[in-house]
This record gives structure tokens, sequence and C-alpha cells, in this order.
């Protein structure tokens, strides 16, 4: 497979076998000497370059994907639990209520941005809060750091962390988090 | 409303834990299990006995808490008082505990700071049933 962005269109070769899809092949020696069965126009010079260009960052998030249910495997399978909650709410108790769609897209972000700019930070504990919002906790030593992700207002999601006597409660910005997360 | 002698400290009042989640492998509970739902508007609602919860509990749960009467009072502080009052012959409420959510979705940081850190306390001191 070709992920190269550096790639000349006119040396691959339109190859239309009858019952098959159309599909380009670069040039070799054996089809060097193949002409396209028509001619190529801006048209399909362009599709082809975006099929090839679109297959970087597929792979980057599958790559991405993995490596993250690695390093935090009970988070990636609590979230996959909340999704089919997401999906059919009826599955909660009804004395409760179920998680969001836009709490659980919020903490799927959250998530990954935290795993991507402090990787050695330990699993966090993801845990709906019964009102449809989400909490993401990590424990570090003696160190709490929750995020409270709201059901619906974005105004109300914060990070809380564990001082000494109590609890003290922060805007939810990338900056605030990592500074919790790393000190 | 009837009212109700004080309960005493060495009761116990039992609190029905209705996502899995809220419970940790060890047994132990997660401060969510005694957070005040937004319909909570009394209190954060318990039973007085397990009796209560076989005839009265109509949804399904996960597990159930007990907590000590005199334990929940323990966590008052200056700002705040505890207390578990009872309001039928089967049901209490832990009273108290802050209240942070005004309307329009929205919720006052500084007393859900407070309501967190009541609701912790409370759950150091919960257990099992059979631990109690």
């Amino acid at each position: 497979m070709i992920y190269s962005r550096n790639i000349n269109v006119d040396d691959y070769v339109l190859v239309q076998n009858p019952g098959s899809p159309s599909r380009f092949v670069k040039k070799t020696e054996t089809n060097l000497q193949q002409e396209p069965t028509r001619n190529l126009t801006y048209w399909d010079k362009y599709k082809s370059a975006q099929k090839i260009y679109h297959l970087r960052p597929l792979q980057a998030v599958e790559e991405f994907t993995e490596q993250f249910m690695k390093a935090w495997p009970e988070a990636g399978i609590q979230m996959v639990e909340l999704l089919h909650e997401v999906k059919d709410p009826s599955r909660v108790n009804s004395a409760i209520e179920a998680t969001s769609k836009r709490a659980f897209l919020t903490t799927f972000l959250w998530l990954f941005k935290a795993f991507i700019k402090s990787p050695g930070a330990p699993c966090p504990d993801v845990v709906p809060n019964g009102e449809g919002g989400i909490d993401v906790e990590w424990t570090i030593g003696d160190k709490l750091v929750s995020l409270q992700i709201h059901k619906s207002n974005p105004n109300n999601d914060r990070i809380f962390f564990k001082k000494d006597a109590g609890f003290s409660s922060t805007e939810l910005t990338l900056v605030n988090l990592l500074n919790l997360l790393r000190n | 409303m009837a009212p109700f002698v004080a309960l005493e400290c060495p009761r116990v009042v039992f609190r029905t834990i209705f996502r899995k989640e809220w419970i940790r492998s060890d047994g132990s509970f997660k401060w969510q299990a005694f957070k005040p739902y937004r319909s909570d508007t009394l209190g954060v609602s318990t039973f007085i006995d397990l009796e209560g919860i076989k005839e009265h509990a109509t949804q399904p749960f996960f597990g159930i808490a007990s907590v000590k009467v005199g334990r929940v009072r323990d966590c008052s502080n200056d700002a705040s008082i505890l207390d578990v009052v009872q309001d039928t012959s089967w049901h209490a409420n832990i009273t108290g505990i802050p209240f942070p959510y005004i309307p329009d979705n929205l919720e006052d940081p500084t007393l859900a700071e407070k309501m967190r850190d009541f609701c912790t306390a409370i759950t150091e001191n919960a257990a099992r049933p059979h631990d109690s």
C-alpha cells in the first residue's frame, strides 16, 4: 500500500476488467505498454489521489486507538459500555438519567487529548454520574484529578482536584488539566 | 407529615446503588453513590431497613450501601450540619448536603465542591450491609 503524498498519478494506469470494478495499478514492465481504455480526465486523477491521501489519517487513527486501548484498557472498555448506553438509554434504571450523547463525545475527546499530551498518566476511572454527565478521575498517589463533564451545558464542565483540606475546582482547559496531571 | 423521633446514632440506613460503576472492585463505593440527584430536593434518599427496600424499591439496583446515622452526623462541619431525617416508617433523607443545582441546567461550582466533599466523607464511612 502506498502512503506517500508524493504521488504522480501519471505513474498509474486504469485497469478495467469486465465484471470487476475499475482500479488504478502502478505501471510495471508488464503493463507499461497497456494503455488506459479511456483518457483520464482531471476528475479521475483527483479522485484517485484523494483515495490515496485519505489512507494515511485512517491508518493513524487505527494505530492511535490501538495504543490507547493498550495503555488505558479499563477506560476504553468503559467507553464502549457507555456507547451502548448512549445508543439505547432504556438500558439504564429509570430512577437515574442515562448518559447523554454530548457528555459521551466530550469525554471521548478529553480522554484522547489527555492521552496524547500526557501518555505517562495512569488509567483514569470513567464514571457516569447519574445525572446524564460523566466524571473522569485520575488518582495519582494522594492527588485526585477529576473532569466533570455535564450532560448538556459546556459552561458546567469543570476540573475538580483534591487539595490538602478538600476539593477545589477550576475551569476545564487543556493547560489546567495538564498542569494538574503533571505536577 | 407525621412527626418521627430522631434516629439514634447507632442506627443504620441503607442506600440503593443504581449503577455498577459506583461500586469498586474491592466492594467499596464511589462518591457518586451518595450524590443527591436533581430531583432529591429533600436530601439523599435512604431506607430505614432492608425490609423497606424489599417492599418499596420498585427499580432494579446493583447493590446496597449502609452507613451509620452517627457517622453521617460526624461529617458535619461549621458550614453545614448533616443529619438523617425520617419522613415515613421505611424512608429517611440525609439532609444538609449542599444542593448545587440551580435553574437552566447550571450548577454553582462552590456548592458543587462542597457537595462532593460531603459525599466523599459519607462514602468513606459506608460499607456493604454484611460488613456493618
